[in-house]
């Protein structure tokens, strides 16, 4: 993906495209406000990673002008170590995601390749969601793997649906928490895993190739093991 | 304290504006009192005179005219009375008063006029005279007249009383205004200068009171309420810089220390990798404690601007329990969920609300043994809702109770196990923002009972139509 960071503290740009690059994306970098707006107009870019106090021209107003001049590229909004209420008035500018500083580069970067696919495909038009042998027939709510029925909770139907539409990608606990149970705030306890093991009971124990995958520290992926 | 400041107090502005109104007041009673006075005096010499004329008239002449010079005769320094007999055509038939007025009223009312009166009197000089004149049977007119007497000396000695008394009262109220203001004044300098001490660093500093439930009394009751609350305010802040230090330096030093060993000599990827994610973990430990801990300085500060919305605690306690459910499971434990109807809606942040709940959920996973039940309740309670997480683990005792809410404590039974310490800190700071109750309270049975009360929503409607 190409990405644009609109960052002005240099150090954590660099650290920003650095990791960004590693992962395998394309990374410009602008150290103000109208630098970036600049840029954003002038060049496609696949997502924005903005941060909110910026010299020049805030992050949140940036992104109302984008809007306004009809960019609708991603954006992630970045700010320092917030209040409870500055996520919503993140989204509200017209922020599409938002994280709080400090936060986990795995965080970033699951949370960036998810605004990235949101961009690009509109697989919510699909009523049949596959990964491998593994089948969810979202109309009927049905879960099949190897074409043998898996009984799903609700929630659980919620949580796999969410895992498949982004196979292959890392997602983490905040955002399962944020988009499958409608809960913004960091549990102490692991409760997120205890609701994988459950998951993944059900589609993973009684078939030789594992799909749900747990990575130590950073998220879940569904898809082959890499 | 110095005459120039004296009057510059409001206590002193007070008692000379209490003064003057006091002088108005006395002014006003005297001026009724004295016109009161007065028209009495006018009617008693009015019917004095009116006797004497009417009795004078009604005798035949010859008897009215020696009666009259007789009558004139005795006028002297403790009688000042004239007498005036006219023919029908205003002439002088009799009596002490050579020169009538021109115009008199005839019907015995009194009347007050100059008259010239004889030379060996006063001279040539007018006097004013009180006058009362009767016309006679056979024409002609009788006049009584009366020079300034006793009762008119009466009622100067009222007026210069009056005015004695004016001037002694006002300043009596000066005089009391200014004790009042003086003892009012004794008692502002005195909290004054405990405020000063106060505001010089003594926080220890209490105002007197004096126990008579007056309003100096309360303002000290306030000041010291005030006071107590600061002093606790600015014991917590002290407290906490030192939990922070304690809590926050004894990772951070783990933390230093095994990036130190790490890069102390050459060694494995695989064992620096593992060094590395070790201190991850240990910079996350750091960074929740650390967010927990502004989060509560904030919300207890009230700089936290909470976006409220309005939403069913039920229906959010429920997805929590959904949430959580599996891992009481997990762990040997199950999680039970009662709430009491739908519709029990409050207005605040929710996201802080299911944290709050999530850190009670997390304690009473941390802290309750094996194969016991723990259960969520919604219910209305009075005028708010009541969201309680119920637990039958080892309980607190009312000393740990006490304690527990503060930042950093755990229950003894608590100490081996992980966490910030900050849990309960944080539902009570988030409690508090939301303008409810957190309690804790033992669970009949055994247990502990943390409940926490929430002002319920206002109905819906009335605006955005």
């Amino acid at each position: 993906m190409h990405i644009l960071i609109v960052e002005d503290d240099t150090a954590t740009a660099t650290y920003l495209r650095q990791g960004l690059e590693e992962a395998g994306h394309v990374v410009d970098l602008a150290h103000d406000g109208m630098a970036g707006l600049n840029l954003a107009l002038d060049a496609h870019f696949d997502v924005l990673i903005v941060d909110r106090m910026l010299p020049g021209r805030d992050g949140l107003s940036l992104i109302r002008m984008l809007r306004a001049g009809g960019v609708k590229t991603p954006v992630m909004v970045l700010s320092a170590l917030g209040q409870v209420d500055q996520r919503v008035e993140g989204l509200r500018a017209g922020g599409d995601d938002y994280l709080v500083k400090p936060f986990a580069f795995a965080e970033l970067l699951a949370r960036i390749e998810a605004l990235g696919r949101r961009g690009i495909g509109q697989e919510g038009q699909a009523t049949v969601l596959r990964v491998q042998d593994l089948e969810l027939d979202l109309e009927r709510r049905r879960v099949t793997r190897a074409g043998r029925l898996i009984r799903l909770q609700p929630r659980e139907l919620r949580l796999l649906e969410y895992l498949m539409r982004r196979a292959g990608k890392v997602v983490t606990r905040t955002m399962l928490l944020e988009q499958v149970w409608d809960l913004s705030f960091d549990p102490q306890t692991n409760v997120v895993d205890s609701q994988i093991s459950r998951l993944r009971a059900k589609i993973d124990r009684d078939f030789d190739r594992p799909l749900l995958h747990t990575l130590r520290g950073v998220g879940y992926r569904l898809g082959d093991e890499i | 304290m110095r005459l120039p400041a004296l009057l510059r107090t409001t206590a002193m502005r007070l008692a000379l504006r209490q003064a003057l109104l006091q002088m108005l007041a006395l002014l006003l009673m005297l001026a009724i009192l004295f016109a009161v006075l007065e028209h009495f005096t006018e009617r008693q010499v009015e019917s004095a005179l009116r006797g004497e004329a009417q009795a004078l008239a009604s005798l035949p002449m010859d008897a009215r005219v020696a009666s009259l010079t007789l009558l004139a005769q005795l006028h002297d320094e403790a009688r000042l009375r004239y007498y005036r007999l006219e023919d029908s055509q205003g002439r002088w038939m009799a009596g002490n008063l050579p020169h009538g007025p021109e115009e008199v009223r005839l019907d015995g009312r009194l009347e007050r006029m100059a008259l010239r009166l004889p030379q060996e009197d006063e001279g040539d000089g007018e006097v004013r005279l009180a006058v009362v004149a009767v016309a006679l049977p056979e024409g002609g007119r009788l006049l009584i007249a009366q020079a300034p007497g006793e009762l008119e000396d009466l009622q100067d000695l009222a007026l210069g009383l009056a005015a004695a008394l004016v001037v002694l009262g006002g300043l009596l109220a000066l005089l009391m205004g200014g004790r009042l203001g003086r003892q009012w004044l004794a008692r502002i300098t005195a909290i004054n200068a405990v405020a000063g001490r106060i505001a010089a660093g003594e926080l220890g500093q209490r105002v007197p009171i004096t126990g008579r439930g007056d309003e100096f009394d309360l303002l000290a009751e306030h000041l010291n309420a005030m006071l107590a609350r600061i002093e606790a305010a600015v014991a917590g802040m002290r407290e906490v810089s030192d939990h922070v230090a304690h809590d926050l330096r004894r990772p951070l030093t783990r933390l230093k220390t095994r990036i130190e060993v790490a890069l102390g000599r050459p060694r494995e990827e695989r064992d620096l990798r593992a060094a590395l994610e070790a201190s991850l973990y240990d910079v996350e430990e750091i960074l929740t404690t650390f967010e927990a801990l502004l989060t509560i300085a904030r919300l207890e500060a009230g700089s936290e601007r909470l976006l409220r919305e309005r939403f069913d605690l039920g229906a959010l306690a429920e997805q929590l329990h959904e949430l959580y459910a599996p891992e009481f499971e997990a762990a040997g434990r199950s999680l039970m969920i009662h709430v009491e109807r739908p519709g029990l809606e409050v207005e605040g942040a929710r996201p802080l609300l299911s944290q709050a709940l999530a850190n009670l959920l997390d304690n009473a996973l941390k802290h309750t043994p094996p194969a016991t039940s723990v259960e969520i309740e919604v219910r209305g309670e009075g005028a708010g809702v009541r969201l309680a997480v119920i637990d039958h683990g080892s309980g607190l005792s009312a000393n740990e109770k006490g304690c527990v809410l503060e930042r950093f404590t755990r229950g003894d039974a608590a100490r081996s196990t992980p966490g910030s310490g900050l849990g309960l800190a944080l539902v009570q700071a988030i409690t508090r923002a939301h303008g409810g109750r957190l309690r804790l309270e033992d669970t009949p049975g055994g247990g502990l009972t943390v409940g926490l009360t929430l002002p319920v929503a206002a109905p819906r409607g009335g605006q955005g139509f």
